[in-house]
């Protein structure tokens, strides 16, 4: 960023020179390009620099209380000083503010800018490469620093050109790369190699556990394939048994059915010949013929007899017999004994219940009887065969079905087993497949989940990339560090370079005579052949150097305020140093005293024009120049001393010091 | 006095006694097997060996008593030598073993003696059937074969 940088005025109060404000302001609101003050010795022109130094420096929070002390105003009793600068920074009004307490030894400072008054030295950022104690000294420039110019224990010229010429830009990127890597770095919290290598064997881990868990799982699905192959076939094979099974057992419930009705028949039938086996008759002709014969053979004796036992003893009761004839006793008790011969009549009964059963039972066909069993028997033996056909033809398929699959539970058992292998199957590889992180504190080793590890697997090698990207981003920032260097190295020569040329171009001309020359700027000036000159032959040099400096960096624009601008230097050397003042920079304000107007004055002058501001300063004391001064309009009159504007008084003024109170 | 079977018997026929609606139908087998082949058993103790059926023909077998009973005593009468036309000696031995009185209408005598025909078809089966009937269905038949054997061998003679 282009910097304009005018100084607007100062004002002391307080201090040990006299009280006094300036502006460098003209009618216009604008600086004046070149503002001469002429201050005598002794009126604090020194101090009036080092507080200009110290006020846009910041240097006044290093000094002792000592040192502060001893900048009280003379024979004062106030404890408090001030002096104040205001500032133009690219058109905004900046102002630098040190107030002194000299009672506690200290001074405070205070920066008026766009947020309004602060407490401390707060320059913008943009300024702070210019207004440090470093730098200051470049821009408020008094003889010492031309002698230390050539110094490189006291000056970095070098650090000069940087800021002016903006090289500071590649620090300020090779810094801005550090800072860039250093932030990137600090994320990914592993910078050193060795936390490459510890993210490497973690990825590597990683990698083969994945890849172990992949290889189980292909073996898985697999086997999963070939359960399930097994599992379909099986089950094929299942459902056409059970299928055949299911026909079959219609089958058999048929042929079962039928057997069942046969054995209820052969039951009937059986239980048929049972109850008519219970007839002896039936059981056999020859028994049934036998019972017949017993029968006849009882009906040829006629048994029983028609008149049982009871008639006869009951006729041996009676005087008559039925024929008439009259029953005496022997008669009665022949009839009694013979009686016994006779069946009683309950025997009478029972043999003509044989007799009746073997007529009513059996019947004229005795054979008729066993035919009807053997027709029984018949048809038992049918129905027993017809059984026997059913059974053996339920036994068959009963066969057939157990033939058809030797191991049908095995089949089935081995379904049951298949199914749990692969539910198994599945489950693991459900584990394999799992999306569900256990969390960060269990090890890779102890996961399955294959998505989880990838996951991580990710995360490492972002993390490795990350690294690499860092290690490489490093050695890219390192690489371009290492272009910055060389461009500023080559920039800051070929500056150099330039700046020597030029810087010797102005000595030439101030010093044509004089071989003295820069040779390079290396930290410092450092010249051909010698280490350094005189004061005349150093400022000479000096203002070559800064000359050349400022109006090369047409970007910055600052003030460049001079304590005895011609002082040391010869009346030829004068004029040019005169003539380059004006080209020097936009604002060029210079402490002198009367001695060193000749020579230089009218050659400023006249490079000047009508661009020159004169102010004097002086302490209160040389009455003529008092009078002289209350005379001039827009003379400013504070407790110690005059600040009177003008040509005119500039030029009558002749006091070198304030000893010279009646130089007039 | 009851019908008595022998235990052996109940053994014997173990398999299809429960086919049996009565166990009388037991002791009716065995009885025609004894009467047809004149086979009578006496028991050392027939108490001991056999157990009390009935004292009745029971069931349908009431109906067929009487006839049952004129086997027998065809077949006691023939195994005495009774000359069936000798009448007073049939009739003396008809009226050995019947009895009016009792339920059967056998005398004790006449009980006794059945019963032993029935212990004796016993046997008769058992040398008949290489083994225990297992079946009703198939023993009767069997069963009527060789009555029908035994009967006509008996007829040849």
């Amino acid at each position: 960023m282009a910097i304009d940088l005018q100084l607007i005025g100062w004002k002391a109060h307080g201090l040990r020179c006299p009280d006094h404000e300036v502006s460098f302001h003209d009618d216009t609101q604008k600086v004046y390009p070149v503002t001469l003050v002429q201050m005598p010795t002794g009126t604090g022109k020194t101090t009036t620099l080092e507080f200009l130094r110290t006020v846009l420096s910041g240097s006044a929070s290093d000094w002792p209380s000592d040192h502060i002390r001893q900048f009280q105003k003379r024979d004062s009793t106030d404890p408090n000083g001030l002096f104040q600068v205001v500032l133009s920074y690219n058109g905004r009004r900046l102002t630098f503010r040190m107030e002194f307490d000299f009672e506690n030894g200290k001074v405070n400072y205070f920066t008026t800018y766009r947020k309004g008054l602060q407490e401390g030295f707060q320059p913008p950022r943009e300024l702070q490469k210019f207004l440090n104690p470093n730098f200051i000294k470049y821009f408020i420039f008094d003889g010492e620093l031309a002698g230390q110019l050539l110094d490189r224990n006291n000056t970095n010229a070098q650090r000069v050109i940087e800021v002016l010429f903006q090289l500071i830009i590649f620090s300020m990127i090779s810094n801005r790369i550090d800072d860039y890597w250093d932030d990137i770095t600090r994320k990914s919290g592993a910078k050193e190699q060795r936390g490459l290598s510890r993210k490497q064997n973690e990825c590597k881990s990683l990698r083969n556990c994945i890849n172990s868990h992949k290889a189980a799982k292909r073996m898985l699905q697999e086997e999963l394939e070939t359960l399930e192959k097994e599992l379909e076939e099986k089950a094929i094979q299942y459902e056409a048994v059970k299928a055949n099974w299911e026909d079959l057992t219609k089958k058999l419930e048929v042929v079962n059915e039928k057997k069942v009705m046969a054995q209820n028949e052969v039951e009937r039938i059986t239980i048929e010949v049972l109850a008519m086996m219970r007839d002896p008759h039936a059981l056999s002709r020859i028994i049934a013929e036998e019972i017949v014969q017993f029968k006849a053979s009882l009906d040829r004796l006629k048994l029983p007899e028609s008149t049982a036992r009871e008639f006869f003893e009951e006729l041996a009761e009676e005087d008559e017999c039925i024929c008439g004839r009259s029953i005496g006793k022997s008669e009665s008790e022949i009839i009694r004994r013979r009686a016994k011969d006779y069946l009683g009549s309950d025997h009478i009964a029972l043999l003509n219940g044989i007799k009746g059963d073997v007529s009513n039972l059996i019947g004229q066909e005795s054979s008729v009887h066993e035919e009807e069993l053997n027709d029984m028997l018949s048809l038992l033996d049918v129905a027993i065969k017809t059984e026997d056909r059913y059974r053996n033809e339920y036994h068959l398929l009963e066969s057939e079905g157990i033939g058809g699959d030797p191991d049908l539970e095995g089949l089935r058992d081995r379904i049951n087993d298949l199914n749990v292998e692969i539910s198994e199957c599945k489950e693991r590889l459900e584990e394999l497949d799992s999306r569900h992180d256990p969390g960060s504190s269990v090890k890779p080793e102890n996961i399955s989940a294959i998505p989880v590890l990838e996951a991580r697997l990710k995360t490492a090698k972002d993390e490795v990339e990350q690294i690499t990207n860092t290690i490489g981003l490093r050695e890219k920032g390192e690489i371009v560090k290492r272009i910055l260097a060389d461009a500023h190295e080559l920039a800051q020569s070929r500056i150099n370079d330039e700046i020597c040329i030029e810087a010797n171009n102005r000595i030439s001309e101030l010093l044509p005579h004089n071989a003295l020359r820069i040779k390079e700027i290396d930290k410092s000036l450092v010249l051909h052949g010698q280490e350094g000159g005189s004061v005349g032959e150093n400022l000479s040099i000096a203002y070559a150097f800064l000359s050349t400096l400022f109006s090369s960096a047409k970007y910055h624009h600052l003030p460049f305020i001079v304590d005895s601008p011609a002082g040391a230097l010869d009346g030829d050397v004068r004029e040019e140093v005169a003539n380059l003042i004006p080209n020097l920079t936009s604002q060029f304000i210079a402490f002198t005293i009367s001695t060193e107007q000749q020579r230089f004055l009218p050659a400023l002058e006249s490079a000047a024009g009508d661009g020159i501001q004169y102010i004097t300063l002086f302490r209160k004391g040389p009455q003529a120049y008092e009078a002289r001064a209350r005379s001039v309009e827009q003379t400013s009159i504070t407790e110690d001393g005059f600040c009177v504007p003008g040509q005119a008084f500039f030029k009558e003024f002749q006091l070198e010091s304030e000893d010279d109170g009646n130089a007039i | 006095m009851p019908f008595r079977l022998r235990r052996d018997t109940r053994e014997w026929f173990s398999y299809i006694e429960g086919d049996f609606s009565l166990d009388f139908d037991m002791y009716y087998l065995c009885l025609m097997a004894g009467l047809a082949t004149g086979r009578r058993q006496e028991l050392e103790s027939e108490q001991k060996q056999t157990t009390e059926l009935v004292d009745n023909y029971p069931g349908s077998f009431r109906e067929k008593g009487r006839l049952i009973n004129a086997y027998f005593l065809c077949r006691k009468l023939n195994s005495l030598g009774v000359d069936l036309s000798e009448r007073d000696t049939v009739n003396d031995v008809i009226a050995e073993y019947v009895d009016p009185i009792s339920p059967n209408q056998l005398s004790d005598l006449g009980q006794r003696e059945i019963n032993k025909y029935s212990y004796g078809g016993f046997e008769v089966l058992t040398e008949w059937f290489d083994d225990k009937p297992r079946h009703l269905e198939t023993f009767l038949p069997l069963y009527k074969r060789y009555l029908d054997e035994i009967l006509d061998s008996n007829t040849t003679k």
